[in-house]
């Protein structure tokens, strides 16, 4: 068993009920399949398991109406929720005074308060939609590198725009 | 009524009696049937008989031979024996007066 196989291996077991973990490994190593057999008997355990989780209503609630609707405003409150401490501390430090958004202190507070309660909502409908114990972990660890790769890509493309853009001016 | 798979899971376990685990049943059923059985559907369907209330599982004991894992031993409930029986006659009853040969030939 090359050591990949065995890191992947153990990986996906950790998917499964705790309990039944141990049996499965233990039957997985007295057949003795061989590293890419023992992968997909293992994943296909998984796939059985997670595929009923889908009759239920939460993870197409999650999927259709939060990730699929309102995902692209998510992701312009997070990003701006972000920014705008990142930008006060960093003008602060940097330039020891307040960067100058063209709101006042008070109006960028409430605002920021607003993006916080309304991501701090969103975060809560989110996981009340879905069914929040830990047989859907699988999903948001696949998540990971999904975002991941859109974050790269968008990054990419952006930094392309940007190049391009600038070799317009020049 | 039983499914076909969980039928042959049942039988397999009550054949096997106090030997019977996973990669008993495995080899059991792929012996009978000449096809292969993969661990998804021996996992899944043992967790479907179990909650239906036909087989009682457990962990047993853990074997060199295993990684030192334990093995989950099943065994066949009273009424998991009756349904399996159940099934059996079903299929007795409706395969009666099917002329297999014929139809064979014509084949």
């Amino acid at each position: 068993m090359t050591r990949f196989c065995g890191f992947l291996i153990d990986g996906l077991s950790r998917l499964l009920e705790p309990t039944a973990r141990d049996a499965v490994i233990g039957d997985l190593a007295e057949l003795n399949l061989g590293s890419l057999r023992t992968v997909c008997e293992l994943c296909g355990l998984i796939a059985r398991q997670q595929a009923p989780l889908w009759r239920d209503w939460r993870p197409w609630l999650a999927l259709l109406g939060i990730a699929g609707l309102v995902g692209v405003r998510l992701n312009f409150l997070a990003d701006r929720l972000n920014f705008t401490p990142f930008i006060y501390l960093r003008t602060y430090f940097k330039y020891g005074t307040r960067y100058e958004s063209g709101l006042s202190l008070s109006e960028e507070t409430v605002t920021w308060l607003s993006l916080a309660l309304a991501a701090f909502l969103w975060s809560w409908t989110a996981g009340f939609a879905m069914p929040w114990y830990r047989r859907l972990l699988p999903y948001v660890l696949l998540s990971w590198p999904a975002i991941w790769i859109a974050a790269n890509t968008s990054r990419g493309s952006l930094v392309s725009w940007k190049l391009k853009s600038r070799s317009l001016k020049l | 009524m039983l499914g076909e798979f969980e039928y042959l899971l049942l039988t397999s376990a009550i054949r096997l009696g106090e030997d019977a685990y996973g990669v008993a049943i495995r080899l059991d059923i792929e012996n009978a049937t000449g096809r292969g059985c993969s661990i998804g559907a021996l996992y899944t369907t043992l967790d479907r008989l179990e909650s239906k209330g036909l087989i009682k599982t457990w962990m047993g004991d853990a074997t060199p031979r295993r990684g030192g894992r334990p093995k989950r031993m099943v065994r066949a409930t009273p009424q998991g024996l009756k349904a399996a029986e159940a099934f059996y006659q079903t299929v007795l009853r409706a395969s009666r007066g099917i002329p297999w040969k014929k139809g064979l030939a014509r084949s």
